[in-house]
């Protein structure tokens, strides 16, 4: 079973590393593209240490690239061909997303507020009021989204906002030289909104903009 | 790294070892739903279920702070 970690260049380098099941990854080139790889006699258990495991990988190979798409954990193919046909089905779309992602990391950011649909259950009297209270808390949720994401998002290449409930997620793909400029702004926007809990993460590989068309969402 | 800056709703600031270990802690967090939930989408033969790591992930979740985890963080600091 081949496992997938991740896309980059034909020219890109895989430094030597042990992946999920302790193989050595490998580079298989297909096309302009490669991918980091791992051959296993079967299925790695889904458990935190091998998608830990994977995310070492995709890491290591971040640290080592300009341009790296990391691949979804728990991807694998019978052999070979099966691999070169996925890929070549897919190449025109991965050879695009490579310019996007070049250079460049990702940062996350949690805005963690009060749960206001829990709140408003708890003092709302009427269907009305409870409906009124929680628009409110939706505008609200909105408010703080348009104050965190809108400057942050003009600090980075391409942004996504992300499933959170209650609060605000977002991934931002930064230049990496940007990236403590990114984090200063992320500062100061807690400085400004201190009710808000403000939170970022280190730099990650751009995961989240490795299945989409690039753009400021 | 620089850490990210957290203050309890009560307007006290986190300190830095607990900024810094609630950094690491959201980083980790948000590393493990990426690598389950985004990146390149491949059909391939095989897809791990991922449903008992999905069980991990929460339990991560709920070790990440909340606005009252932080307020009870803070105070208990206080």
């Amino acid at each position: 079973m081949i496992l997938v970690y991740a896309v980059f260049e034909e020219s890109g380098v895989v430094p030597v590393l042990a992946g999920v099941g302790g193989e050595t990854v490998e580079s298989r080139a297909v096309g302009a593209l490669a991918v980091a790889t791992g051959t296993v006699r079967s299925a790695p258990e889904p458990t935190e240490e091998s998608v830990l495991a994977h995310a070492s990988v995709v890491d290591a190979l971040a640290a080592a690239n300009d341009a790296v798409l990391p691949v979804r954990f728990g991807t694998g193919f019978a052999d070979d061909r099966a691999l070169v046909t996925e890929l070549e089905a897919q190449a025109e779309r991965l050879r695009d997303l490579l310019p996007l992602v070049r250079g460049c990391a990702e940062i996350g950011v949690v805005v963690t507020t009060r749960d206001p649909e829990a709140v408003t259950r708890r003092s709302a009297s009427t269907g009305s009021e409870y409906l009124h209270r929680r628009l409110a808390a939706q505008r609200e949720e909105d408010r703080v989204a348009a104050a965190v994401h809108e400057p942050l998002t003009r600090l980075a290449r391409a942004a996504a906002r992300l499933n959170a409930t209650p609060g605000f997620r977002a991934a931002y793909l930064v230049e990496r030289p940007a990236v403590a400029r990114f984090r200063d702004a992320v500062h100061e926007l807690a400085r400004r909104r201190p009710e808000l809990a403000i939170t970022s993460t280190k730099p990650l590989p751009p995961y989240s903009f490795a299945s989409r068309v690039g753009g400021r969402a | 790294m620089a850490g990210v800056q957290l203050r309890a709703s009560r307007g006290g600031v986190l300190s830095a070892g607990r900024q810094a270990v609630l950094h690491d802690q959201l980083t980790l967090v948000e590393l493990v739903d990426r690598v389950l939930n985004s990146g390149v989408v491949l059909s391939g033969d095989i897809t791990l279920s991922v449903a008992g790591v999905d069980l991990v992930y929460v339990g991560l979740r709920v070790l990440l702070a909340s606005v009252g985890t932080l307020d009870g963080m803070a105070e208990a600091a206080a």
